[in-house]
């Protein structure tokens, strides 16, 4: 057994197959994605970035499967698992050629271009399908089936990234799909589709980020698709991300401390927090391993700059601030503003810095430090691009690096620079040198190697192939997860400069062309201001025509961006080197035109010197005698201005006292008038007002007289329409009842034309139509029994279309719309296909006591049995090929059992036999116990539990009805019928109805609310004479369905109970148990081993009618058959 | 304890000044379902009393950690400090309870009393098994994760049988298991299961419970060498790895060759490729010297 320490913590990369082990946290999304790939054979995975989408599949759904936790139809699992990339039917096609044993590439990538059944056709071409039906295997020994078994293999596509099909010019340009991208599609969705119809081992699993979901409108059928199965990754609850964190650590014989976890759960927040979680975790499990200690705790996280050396606890804050004294200050500024984002911040900075001294010593090239880190910069810089304004990956090959570098550089310098990011335990780089599976899990190679072969079928890829130390032209040099270019602040900073450039560019593009456009005239050359920025960024960049390409953010194909971005260089470079010419010439002519006024100037600047000396002093006199002069003015203005205020004054107030004077005798003769005015006003206004009362009181007395006179007129209105109205009402139902009458005598006509099916089929069609036309019965027993006749007789296969059994079935189920279960008396289990009639599947309970009753419980997987030898037996039937028998209630009776009842919500089971005792038993997936022995008068005939699962009600031989309280045991008698016996009972849907089926042909309803005796009879049907054997409530509680002992099948409409029921007398057997579906339809199983379906409905068998008929009805057979008072309508319309 | 409803929270006391805080969470937690018991009429002398009463029926308690020492009891330590360490005096005694310390945020404890910084080490640099310690953004979000880590998943129990070794095989070589069966069956307790793949049962869960009920697993692989390493790989991680009281034993025919390859090396799991016909023998070997470790 291993011992050693191990790290189980992959750090930033995706956990691969191998390290599923240590793969915790989504154990409950892995069961919910396997069975829903186990229903609907594809799952659309979606989730943000960095939460673990390839990890859940690699390390959860994949090792699953493989390991058995699947149910699938074969042992072994093909895997092909391929990104879109740029190529996708080409990567799609090799991971299936590969896996599938194809060695011609070539055909397998033609054959999947035409798409639709193209991938299943290869597979079930390959060795690896196995058809049961097939003659191979129905001719083959149990060896040589056994080999069989042995080769074949489920067969699961991966189609991991999706979103490359829109982040890829090559399959999405201008928002339109490639063709071989919409091949690829169709392939998946129509392999999907046909490995659910056929049931194929075929599994399809997508992993997308979801900010594409939109986008995946462009494909056809693809968004039905992904709402037919997705599933959205979760967050990870705090209780998950505690599994994250511990349960690696104690899997592999670590420990964690728990003040540890704790803080790095606090800081577990935001976007990508798994992916530097898991970075963080790796890098302390190093940390602690180089310690040697024994378990991983917060001064590991000090160390690698996740918390404040401050914060530890006070023994570790002494051992760590001596470990920081010893720290190169370099080193020491990475661990500020420490925090768990900062971890893989401080991670990337310590290698960038390490990476001169690393490239120095393996491959021995001195060159500078400034160099290195410029050359380093330009590199990661081509692994990033801005997509819709965020920083992402960009996969770039070694030599596309070097074109957009430009300078002269090698790929040994470039692996001295970058191997350092690629080396086991740093892995921020792919490929990585050595893979380092966190485990020393041997699948190929010697567990004592310290390099050891990848598992993950994505990492054997060219891409990520490992050991590489040596990097080639074609090697795709790639970041390992996006977190690092979030959370490397250097890395942050080149991806936003070089995002800059991307607008600097375009700017550039722009007045280039303006330029071009205008003959390059020297008007549209920069300006001063501009030059010297562009001409700056130019010499800084130094661009070529591959780094131009790499900033073409048009949709373009890379070939095309390329050559434009060739065209543009030549251009580029002219205009800003003529720009800088002319103006260099500009500011030359200026320099001159400058010196030459410069010396004419000086001249004149001497004399004007002088001049101007002379007039300052004169001037200066001139200014004194003036101020005196100005201080003399304002002195008399100032006196001028007093008396002029003091004057102006007097003759304001003077006139002030004139206005006001005339101003008050105006008033007065204002006043006068006014008083006269409203006197006048005042008597013309109450003569106004009494005129105006006198008016209205005549104009009511006329309105009144108007109104009266209206509504009597309207009443006289009313009663002539509404006379009317009853006229054509009573005319319209006599005109109804005549035709319904019609239609009876029709359908009547009809039943006597058997030797002419065709007019028959006529007559009963248009009886119906009369029927229907005049709101007649839905459920008219004679148009239903002429319809129905008429129909078998028009269509023979109908007649014989029923399900064939092999024995007499005892009991049904219908545990879908698609399929029905049976039973037979000697245990056998039949599933069927509805549609077809055919058997699908077949098992038998093997039990050496003969079989009384076999009953399908309200669980779909659980049937019980009760035996000759009064045993009861459960079953579980999930599979029908081999039922397993869960539980043996062991000779529970004296003698034979009669009947089993069950109350599913109550987990209840009663059994009844012959020794007038009832059983009640309590069952759960645990175990079954017996709850109560009840003793009954007399022996019982059937039984049923009720809803609240206190009381059973028993038909007794004696013929008493009784109610039997489970609790109490205590009987009481519901109904005695003095003539009859209860023969059969049945509960309906939600158990509120019981029907009692008598021996004299009587059905009685009874509420089952409340047991109190005879007040629970609602109703009692009495349509029959023989003993009714079995009945059934549909499962909306609208009909009742009744088989008697005369072999007769009666239907009865529960909504209008007084009127006569259905009859289906065309059987020869006695029915022996009859269930309805949920669309309504009745099956029987008859003693002649046949399962019939009757369709209850007239509509739906009149809905084909017109199908069968050939021809309409002759005007004579109109006017002698239907009336010839009815004008001749066709009966047919198309026909 | 059956279900998030019947959760009961001992809510711990603080200072009236704090009181805001305490009551926003007190009732964020009952309409999340919980029961939140406290005494707000904490009274020094007769609070050891009312506080372990408290406890006993509660399944989890919940601190608060302020900058402020307060209120004090007579003895000189802080309330909260006090129902803090009798919370983990009765968690020590009581693994299924659980302590939740929150830093409500915005909580300054850098600068907090002196007192109550030595109090905040103390709980920080002591979290045990069954304590968190939150920095949770709001009470909503403390009482959704309270909630979360309170809540018990029922598992389907398997009416199983102790015994010594537990043999594992899938039904691509099931009469091979079963000779190997019959060999070892005579002379030591064995408990086989056959993997059929497109089978209904929960494998995963029904072998960790009878791996638990067995001294030795042991997982046999002759023509399903593809099944055997993943199978061996989950079960591993289902039991608990390193963990784990019951190791695996991972045997492998030596035919066909392909087996060669089919090893795993983990703590607490022997990876064996060997002879069809020692298999039995060599099961018996690994399975003497385990019991001799126990009994040793």
């Amino acid at each position: 057994m291993l011992e050693e320490k191990i790290c189980p913590y992959p750090g930033l990369r995706p956990f691969n197959e191998e390290e599923s082990i240590f793969f915790r946290g989504r154990e409950e999304h892995i069961e919910k994605i396997i069975s829903q790939l186990e229903e609907k054979k594809f799952v659309m995975l979606t989730g943000a970035s960095g939460d673990g989408k390839s990890s859940i599949v690699y390390a959860g759904v994949i090792p699953n499967a493989r390991a058995g936790f699947f149910k699938a139809k074969f042992n072994n699992w093909l895997i092909a698992d391929f990104r879109p990339e740029r190529s996708p039917l080409k990567n799609m096609a090799a991971a299936l050629a590969q896996k599938l044993g194809y060695t011609d590439f070539a055909y397998v990538e033609k054959e999947l271009s035409f798409g639709f059944s193209s991938l299943i056709d290869l597979y079930k071409k390959s060795p690896f399908y196995l058809n049961y039906n097939s003659e191979i295997w129905e001719n083959a020994d149990e060896k040589e089936r056994k080999k069989l078994k042995r080769k074949a293999a489920n067969l699961f596509i991966l189609v991991d990234q999706f979103e490359e099909f829109f982040t890829n010019s090559e399959n999405y340009n201008n928002g339109k799909a490639s063709v071989n991208s919409q091949a690829v599609i169709n392939l998946l969705l129509e392999t999907a589709r046909i490995a659910l119809a056929e049931d194929l081992p075929i599994y399809i699993i997508c992993t997308m980020r979801s900010d594409y979901v939109g986008q995946c409108a462009v494909f056809r059928g693809l968004p039905e698709y992904i709402g037919f199965s997705q599933f959205f990754v979760p967050r990870l609850k705090r209780k998950e991300v505690h599994q994250v964190i511990e349960e690696p650590a104690a899997l592999s014989g670590n420990k964690i401390s728990n003040r540890l976890i704790e803080t790095l759960i606090n800081e577990c927040e935001g976007l990508d927090q798994l992916p530097i979680l898991q970075h963080a975790l790796n890098c302390i499990w190093k940390s602690h391993a180089e310690d040697g200690a024994a378990e991983m705790d917060l001064i590991h996280y000090a160390k690698l700059g996740g918390i404040d050396g401050n914060l530890l606890p006070e023994d570790q804050k002494i051992i760590f601030s001596e470990w920081y004294k010893k720290q190169p200050l370099y080193k020491q500024n990475f661990l500020v503003g420490a925090s768990l984002s900062n971890v893989l911040n401080a991670h990337a900075r310590e290698l960038f810095e390490s990476s001169i001294d690393y490239c120095r010593k393996h491959i021995g090239r001195d060159i500078s430090r400034e160099d290195a880190q410029r050359i380093l910069k330009k590199i990661f810089t081509c692994l990033t691009k801005i997509n819709d304004s965020r920083a992402v990956r960009n996969r770039a090959a070694v030599l596309e690096i070097k074109q957009i570098i430009g300078e002269d550089i090698d790929n040994k310098l470039i692996e001295g620079l970058v191997n350092i990011f690629r080396e086991p335990g740093n892995n921020l780089l792919k490929p990585y040198i050595v893979s380092s599976p966190i485990i020393p899990i041997i699948s190929s190679v010697d567990p004592t190697t310290a390099r050891i072969e990848l598992g993950h079928s994505d990492w054997n890829k060219e891409e990520n192939r490992a050991g590489a130390e040596f990097l080639h032209d074609d090697d795709i040099l790639d970041i390992t997860h996006e977190s690092l270019i979030r959370n490397w602040i250097e890395l942050t900073e080149w991806t936003k400069q070089d995002h800059e450039n991307v607008s600097v560019i375009n700017d550039l593009k722009k007045q280039v062309e303006r330029w071009e456009k205008q003959n390059r005239s020297k008007d549209y050359l920069l300006t001063i201001g501009s030059l010297s920025y562009f001409k700056n960024w130019y010499e800084t960049i130094n661009p070529n025509p591959y780094l131009i390409a790499k900033y073409d953010s048009s949709n373009s194909a890379p070939k095309q961006k390329l050559e434009e971005a060739a065209q543009f260089i030549k251009p580029a470079s002219d205009f800003i080197k003529i720009s800088e010419a002319v103006i260099k010439r500009k500011r030359k002519a200026v320099l001159v035109i400058a010196s030459v006024i410069a010396v004419v100037l000086l001249g004149f600047t001497s004399f004007a010197f002088i001049e101007r000396h002379n007039a300052l002093n004169q001037k200066e006199i001139a200014y004194q005698k003036t101020e005196l002069a100005k201080t003399s003015e304002q002195n008399a203005i100032k006196e001028k201005k007093n008396a002029r205020l003091l004057q102006f004054k007097a003759e304001i107030s003077e006139k002030y006292s004139k206005k006001a004077t005339q101003q008050a005798e105006l008033s007065k003769l204002e006043a006068y008038s006014a008083k006269g005015t409203a006197e006048k006003a005042t008597l013309e206004a109450r003569q106004n007002l009494i005129q105006a009362k006198l008016n209205a009181d005549l104009a009511k007395i006329e309105t009144g007289k108007a109104t009266k006179a209206l509504e009597e007129s309207e009443k006289a209105k009313q009663e002539a329409i509404k006379s009317k109205i009853t006229a054509e009402k009573a005319e319209k139902e006599a005109s109804r009842i005549s035709n319904l009458s019609l239609a009876q005598s029709i359908a009547m006509k009809s039943t006597l034309l058997s030797a002419d099916p065709q007019l028959q089929g006529l007559l009963a069609f248009q009886a119906y139509k009369l029927n229907f036309d005049n709101g007649g019965e839905a459920l008219d027993p004679t148009i239903y029994k002429v319809i129905r006749k008429s129909y078998f007789k028009l269509n023979a296969d109908a007649a014989v279309s029923n399900i064939l059994t092999p024995l007499e079935q005892r009991s049904m189920a219908a545990p879908d719309t698609n399929t029905l279960l049976s039973a037979d008396k000697e245990g056998n289990i039949y599933k069927w296909d509805r549609k077809s009639e055919k058997q699908i599947e077949h098992g038998k309970l093997l039990y050496p006591s003969s079989f009384e009753t076999i009953t399908f419980t309200e669980f779909a997987n659980i049937i019980m049995s009760g035996h000759e030898n009064g045993t009861v037996c459960i079953w579980d039937i999930s599979s029908i090929a081999k039922p397993i028998l869960v539980k043996e209630l062991i000779k529970s009776h004296k003698g034979p059992l009669r009947v089993i009842a069950c109350n599913g919500s109550k987990g209840l089971l009663a059994t009844a036999g012959k020794d007038s005792c009832i059983l009640v038993w309590k069952y759960s997936s645990s175990g079954t116990e017996l709850l109560k022995k009840i003793k009954t008068n007399s022996s019982i005939q059937d039984l049923v539990i009720l809803n609240d699962g206190n009381a059973i009600i028993t038909a007794l031989e004696n013929g008493d009805l009784s109610a039997v309280d489970i609790a109490s045991e205590k009987t009481s008698l519901l109904y005695k019928s003095e003539k009859s016996k209860p023969w059969s009972l049945k509960l309906n849907e939600g158990k509120s109805l019981l029907a009692v089926g008598y021996s004299d042909g009587k059905i009685r309803l009874f509420e089952t609310g409340k047991i109190q005796g005879a007040e629970n009879l609602i109703y009692t049907f009495a349509e029959n004479t023989s003993a009714v054997d079995k009945m059934t409530f549909s499962i909306s509680g609208s009909m009742l369905a009744a088989a008697f002992a005369d072999r007769s099948i009666k239907i009865f409409n529960l909504a209008k109970k007084g009127h006569k029921p259905l009859s289906i007398n065309d059987s020869k057997s006695l029915a022996r148990f009859l269930m309805f579906d949920s669309e309504n339809k009745l099956y029987a199983c008859g003693s002649d081993h046949v399962i019939r379906k009757i369709e209850p409905s007239t509509d739906k068998i009149a809905a084909s009618f017109c199908e069968l008929l050939k021809r309409n009805l002759t005007a004579a057979e109109w006017n002698q058959n239907i009336s010839e008072t009815i004008p001749y309508e066709k009966t047919c319309i198309n026909k | 304890m059956s279900n998030n409803q019947n959760v009961t929270v001992f809510l711990s006391l603080c200072s009236k000044e704090q009181s805001a805080q305490r009551n926003e969470l007190s009732s964020v937690l009952k309409r999340a379902g919980m029961t939140v018991i406290s005494d707000p009429e904490f009274i020094s002398d007769g609070g050891v009393l009312s506080v372990s009463q408290q406890l006993s029926t509660s399944d989890c308690s919940i601190h608060i950690l302020f900058p402020q020492y307060l209120p004090v009891t007579d003895s000189g330590v802080s309330v909260s400090r006090f129902q803090f360490q009798e919370a983990k005096k009765y968690l020590a005694v009581n693994p299924n309870f659980k302590v939740f310390v929150w830093q409500p945020p915005l909580t300054d404890l850098m600068n907090a009393e002196a007192l109550q910084i030595d109090f905040i080490n103390e709980v920080k640099n002591n979290i045990s098994k069954s304590m968190v310690y939150s920095n949770a953004v709001s009470a909503i979000q403390l009482a959704d994760d309270i909630r979360s880590l309170m809540e018990k998943k029922e598992l389907v129990s398997f009416d199983l049988n102790s015994t010594d070794i537990f043999l594992i095989s899938n039904q691509l070589d099931e009469n091979e298991a079963k000779e190997i069966i019959d060999m070892l069956s005579d002379i030591v307790p064995v408990e086989m299961l056959n993997i059929i793949q497109d089978s209904d049962t929960d494998y995963s869960e029904l072998c960790k419970q009878q791996i638990s009920k067995s001294k030795l697993a042991v997982i046999y692989f002759k023509e399903s060498g593809d099944w055997a390493l993943p199978f061996a790989q989950q079960v591993w991680k289902k039991i608990g790895g390193a963990t784990s009281h019951t190791p695996i034993l991972l045997i492998g025919d030596i035919d066909p060759s392909t087996n060669t390859n089919k090893k795993f090396a983990a703590p607490k799991v022997i990876s064996l490729i060997i002879a069809g016909e020692l298999i039995p023998l060599e099961i018996k070997v690994q399975y003497d010297k385990i019991a001799l470790a126990s009994t040793g």
